[in-house]
Formats: C-alpha cells, structure tokens, sequence
C-alpha cells in the first residue's frame, strides 16, 4: 500500500508529494467549515464569557473589583 | 528549470521569498510589542491573543479564496472585465496541486507566503487602533475582511502589473503606501469612529486625557522590530532576478511589483533616507517624544513607499519628513476636534502618511511607464492608460491616477467595507466590551495578570475611570 510516492527514481515526472493526492477538494471543504465553525463558536464563547464577567462585576461591585485584582498601593491610598 | 541557469533561477528565487516570509515575521513581533506596550496591564493578555489569533485567520483564509482573488480580481471582476482565468488563477486556487508541496513548482509556497505577510500586516494594523475596548471576535471578523478581502482586491486592482487601476489609470505605488497603509488606515479609523473613545479618554468638557500604556519602552522596541521586519517588505515586493532585456538580448536584473526595472541598491537608499527624514521631523514636531519620534521615522517610510523604487534618496527624505509632520499634526487635530481614539496613532502613521505618499508619487513620478501594457481582449475597454502613455505606449503614471488610486485605496476599499460590518455588528450588539468588563479589564475576569508580582500598585488613570463606574 501506499498513500503516495513510493519511489524518487524520476523527479521529473513528479509533482505533487504530499498524501492522498486527489483529495484537495474535500481538504478545502473540511478548511472552510473549521474557518467558518471557528468564528461561530469563538464569538458564542465570547458573548457567553462577557456576560458572566459583566453580571460578576456587577454583583460584586465593581469598585471592589478593581480593587481587588489591581490593587491600592499604600501610597495612592494614604 | 529546462537550463543550468533556469534552476539557478528558480532555487535562488525560492530562497529569497523565503528569507523574505522569515524577516517580515519581525513586523509581527513589533506590532505585538507595540501594541501591547500601549495596553494597561489589565489588557495586555487580550492584545496579545487577539493579534496573534489575527495572523491565524488571515492564514486559513488566505489559503481558502485570498490568493486566488488576487490573480482573478485584475478587471474587478464586472467593473471593466470578467473574472481572469488563467495559469495563475489555476494554480491559486485551493485545491491546486500548486497549493502544497510539489517537485514541479518550487515559487508558489514562497510567494504565497510572501503576500501573506503582506496580508497580516495590513490585518494586524488595525488591531492597535481598537485595544481595550473591541470585542475579540467582532474583531478577528474585521480583520479577516482587512487582511483577507479588502486589500486582496486592491492589491489585484493596483499592485499588479495587469491590474485595472494600472493599466487604465498608470497607478503606481511600488512599495503598498496606499495598498497597505492606506487601505489599514482607513479601516483604522472606520473602526475608531464605530467603537467610540475608551471610557474617560475625554472629560466632561471635551477635555482630552492621556491613556498612558504598561510600558512605553516596549512600544518603542515594536517599533524598532517593525524597522527590521520592514526589510522583509520592501524585498519581498521586488522579482529578484529576471530578464528585463529587450528584443532577445539577455539583461537580468530586479523588478518592483509591476515588473518595471528597479534595484535592491535603490531601495536601501530611499528605505533608509525615508527613515531618517521621518525621523529627523518627527522628533522635531514631537519634541523628541521617543514614541512618536520612532513613529513618524515609520511613517516617512510609508509615505516614500509608493515611489522609493525610483526617488533618488533626498527626495525620498523630504517626502518623509513632510509626511511625519502631517501624520502628527493630523492626529492631534482630529482627536481634538472628533473626539477620536486612537491609541496608537494607526490612522495617522499609516492612513494619512501613506494616502499622502501616493498623492505625492503621482506628481513625483508623473511620464514614467507604469507596467507593460496588456492584451486587453476580453475587457469591456479598449485603450491602457487614460490619463497618459509614454512613448512607448505603456501606460504611464500620473496624478490623477494616483489621486483618485488614493481615495479608492483609503476611502472606497480602507473606510466604507470597514466601517459598514462594525456597524452592523454595533446594532448586534457584538461589537464593544460591556462597561463593566472594559472597566475592570478584560484580563481580570479571569485572573490573568502578565505581571503577577507587580500587584498593588494603580495606574493613574484608574484612578480617573473609578468616577465612571456608576455613571
């Protein structure tokens, strides 16, 4: 069996090298549904995220927020 | 490679694309530093993710229907002729053999990726003008459009020997002022005019506040990497060695982009003399503020980039000094008055240096032949050049072409596309960070902190933001 070139003996008469020549069209499909599926889920993720930090924020104050994960050095807060 | 001397050709052409591809990977390195030298720590994980992520999805798309589109798209298609069909566009296409490796064909992954630097470039520029307040994946959306759609239809329209607006209209800009710059610019400030300024960069009376970023030093470091990595550029733009002879007599030389003679020697020349000139007025018009000093020596280089393969070096050094001076005066000016911002200056070094580099180079390089002209058969036209031929009938450049190229590239190509989709995902509720979240920091949510050991301290200015949590 082979997947694709199983002798260099004519580089000449050789073009493409990679496996399962043939394939191309159904690779470029499988690239646009993992580009386009990629956004999708990207932008869900995102929105989802948002709106837990926003609603966290919200719910913890968000003063005390900012406080909190950057901090009040003890000189600003003399 | 039929010859000794074909193979030579072939193996040192496929070399230098590669060391292109290679040394413009440094732009990336720079604009990612610069970017997130001007982030507040709370950000900085953010910017560096979305800048990345930005080269990822130009990628996949570039690969998918951008490359081709560059080949295809010479007529518009369906403004002045159809869809081009040829060898080339046959072997962009993404289920060509050409498209991965072949003993046959050693050029099309080097050039392929050459252009595709070119395509973050144009990409990742717009990515500074939108920190600390876009949402990453209305972002990444923009960008693909940026660095995938946009700038591949007017690199096919205006930075390829057979492209409509240089055969019809003698548009020359060698080194992309306009198709880079100022395509990126116009976007850049499409976007900045959607997204609206960060929350408290004006005061209640209009006044203006100064954003400082984490790290000024690393923003200038960018810019350094960004001169490097502009090396890679100006290369990769030039056919490093073909026969310009005519009528049979072997005469090997380099070529710009439309394959009119240049040299690699010309390009240093004006590359570094551009430089300078934006350099030396940089720092006076900033004061020696390093940040917009390094800037503007960006910007003169931008601006000198339409013509940099014919100017002779001086030339080129005023045309950047003027250009920096515009670019700065510009910024402030429209900041002040639009309330605009823009925390790098990306609309200015690139959008206004480099529409105002082609305008220039229309006037500067007025009579010289464009590019050879084409079989137009087929084409809804009949005549190259509109505004001018030279003597032998090439089209020739001119200010017009090169004004009216300017408004295409930054208003019709850069603006509107960009400014149309931020619009749309603005009413879908996609487009900016929540108030809380751009407050707090995109980083916070989720703890990351790139500088976990400088807790307890508080910027300046977020002592400014806390009067706006409640507003």
């Amino acid at each position: 069996m082979s997947t694709g070139i199983s002798s260099w003996a004519n580089p000449d008469t050789i073009g493409a090298i990679y496996p399962f020549v043939g394939s191309e069209m159904l690779l470029t499909i499988a690239g646009v549904v993992f580009w386009i599926w990629w956004h999708i889920k990207q932008i869900r993720d995102e929105n989802r995220e948002l709106a837990e930090a926003a609603a966290a924020h919200r719910s913890a104050g968000l003063d005390k927020v900012m406080e909190q994960h950057r901090g009040i050095s003890p000189v600003a807060s003399d | 490679m039929g010859t000794e001397l074909g193979g030579l050709i072939t193996i040192f052409t496929e070399f230098y694309y590669w060391v292109t591809v290679v040394m413009m990977f440094l732009i990336h390195v720079g604009l990612c530093a610069y970017e997130v030298g001007a982030t507040r720590r709370k950000n900085i994980n953010q910017t560096i993710i979305r800048h990345v992520m930005v080269l990822a999805l130009v990628t996949i798309t570039w690969f998918l229907f951008s490359w081709w589109m560059y080949w295809a798209f010479n007529a518009g298609p369906g403004i002045f002729g159809p869809l081009i069909s040829n060898d080339f566009t046959a072997a962009a296409l993404p289920w060509s053999e050409s498209m991965g490796p072949n003993l046959s064909d050693n050029i099309s992954g080097v050039f392929w990726a050459a252009f595709l630097l070119f395509s973050w470039t144009a990409a990742a520029i717009v990515s500074g003008v939108a920190i600390e307040r876009v949402r990453t994946g209305a972002f990444l959306v923009i960008a693909v459009l940026v660095g995938s759609v946009t700038w591949v239809i007017d690199a096919s329209w205006g930075w390829h020997a057979e492209g409509w607006m240089v055969q019809l209209m003698g548009y020359h800009d060698a080194y992309a002022s306009g198709v880079i710059h100022g395509v990126a610019g116009g976007a850049c400030l499409a976007l900045a005019i959607v997204l609206g300024p960060r929350i408290g960069k004006f005061g209640p009376n209009g006044e203006i506040r100064d954003i400082k970023g984490h790290n000024p030093w690393l923003s200038c470091f960018g810019l350094l990497l960004i001169y490097a990595g502009f090396w890679g550029f100006y290369a990769a733009c030039n056919i490093p060695i073909i026969d310009i002879g005519t009528e049979g007599a072997l005469r090997m030389g380099t070529t710009n982009i439309y394959l009119m003679p240049t040299t690699l020697s010309a390009i240093t020349f004006n590359f570094i003399m551009s430089l300078t000139g934006g350099l030396m007025a940089g720092y006076m018009v900033s004061r020696g503020d390093p940040y917009w000093t390094l800037s503007l020596g960006l910007a003169g280089i931008i601006a000198a980039s339409a013509g940099n393969d014919l100017y002779h070096p001086i030339q080129a050094m005023f045309i950047g000094a003027v250009a920096a001076v515009i670019a700065y005066k510009l910024h402030f000016w429209v900041e002040r008055r639009f309330k605009l911002d823009d925390p790098v200056g990306a609309v200015a070094v690139h959008g206004y240096a480099g529409t105002f580099g082609v305008i220039v180079a229309g006037f500067m390089l007025w009579g010289y032949p464009a590019a050879a002209p084409i079989d137009l058969s087929g084409w809804w036209v009949e005549s190259v050049g509109w505004f001018g031929v030279t003597e032998d009938g090439y089209p020739a450049v001119n200010p017009l072409g090169n004004l009216i190229g300017a408004f295409i590239m930054f208003g019709l190509l850069g603006f509107l596309p960009t400014y149309l989709l931020a619009k749309l995902f603005q009413k879908m509720g996609i487009l900016r960070e929540p108030r809380e979240v751009e407050l707090a920091g995109a980083d916070t949510y989720r703890g990351l902190d790139m500088y976990p050991y400088f807790a307890k301290t508080e910027s300046e200015f977020e002592t400014v933001e806390r009067q706006y949590i409640n507003k």
